[in-house]
């Protein structure tokens, strides 16, 4: 899977591109697994360019948010389509990641106090 | 008479390598059939089941032969549209599945869960050759 990051300020921003399955899970985990090596903590995850998420994929977002937390960071979601946004619902995974309308507002989200 | 309108089956080895082949079938089929008044999102819900049920199908017949083949069938009816993926793994108790332990947030086992919430029917059946896990999507 091709994943363009940009860094912005202190936010790295990743873009992932394509499906996000179980043939893909492991680029991004080995994505964000580098992204902590290098000491980049807060991530925006853009989904604006993944066609399709499966539970592979979803399972790869939970796994990419443990590796950042344990450092104090978080990962904040963009980006993701009606269908997407209904599977985060379902699987109840709204409730441990942040998504927001716009790229700005989830990079400026992390200057928030005691962000 | 309920006609099938089309008919396609894909046989593969069981090789994630096929996995975006199946999908990408998936996603085809059902915009080629599509019509107007068909449920918004049908052809992602299709293709998001058809990616579970072949990952699922992939990844746990480890314990059949290197040669093993998933099948996948596809029938477009004029009410509703039939998907069946057959495997030569030793199967699972349909029944006996949970439902995932969602305060936890695991990183998997969502699978089936995901599958019975966008189909409209979802049915196994464990055979001596071949399992299969019938999945439909009504049409109206």
């Amino acid at each position: 899977m091709k994943i363009i990051d940009e860094i912005v300020g202190k936010v790295t921003v990743l873009q992932p591109q394509g499906l996000l399955d179980f043939v893909a899970a492991d680029s991004l985990k080995n994505k964000v697994k580098n992204c902590a090596m290098n000491g980049q903590f807060n991530l925006v995850i853009d989904m604006s360019k993944v066609t399709l998420v499966d539970s592979s994929g979803m399972g790869s977002l939970v796994a990419c948010l443990r590796v950042i937390k344990k450092e104090g960071g978080d990962i904040r979601i963009y980006g993701i389509k009606d269908q997407v946004r209904a599977l985060f619902e379902l699987i109840r995974l709204h409730h441990i990641f942040e998504i927001f309308d716009s790229v700005s507002a989830a990079i400026e989200s992390f200057q928030r106090p005691g962000k | 008479m309920n006609t099938v309108l089309v008919d396609l089956t894909i046989q593969f080895l069981r090789n994630m390598e096929y996995l975006h082949l199946v999908t990408g079938t998936s996603r085809v089929f059902c915009e080629t059939i599509m019509e107007p008044d068909i449920p918004k999102n049908f052809v992602d819900d299709v293709e998001l089941a058809v990616s579970e049920a072949c990952t699922n199908a992939i990844r746990h017949t480890v314990d059949a032969d290197a040669s093993a083949m998933v099948i996948v069938h596809f029938r477009m009816y004029e009410t509703e549209l039939v998907v069946e993926i057959s495997d030569q793994g030793s199967g699972f108790e349909f029944a006996e599945v949970v439902e995932p332990a969602f305060d936890q947030h695991p990183e998997g086992g969502y699978g089936l869960y995901i599958i019975k919430s966008v189909m409209d029917e979802v049915h196994y059946t464990r055979g001596e050759e071949m399992n299969t896990l019938t999945m439909k999507k009504y049409l109206k």
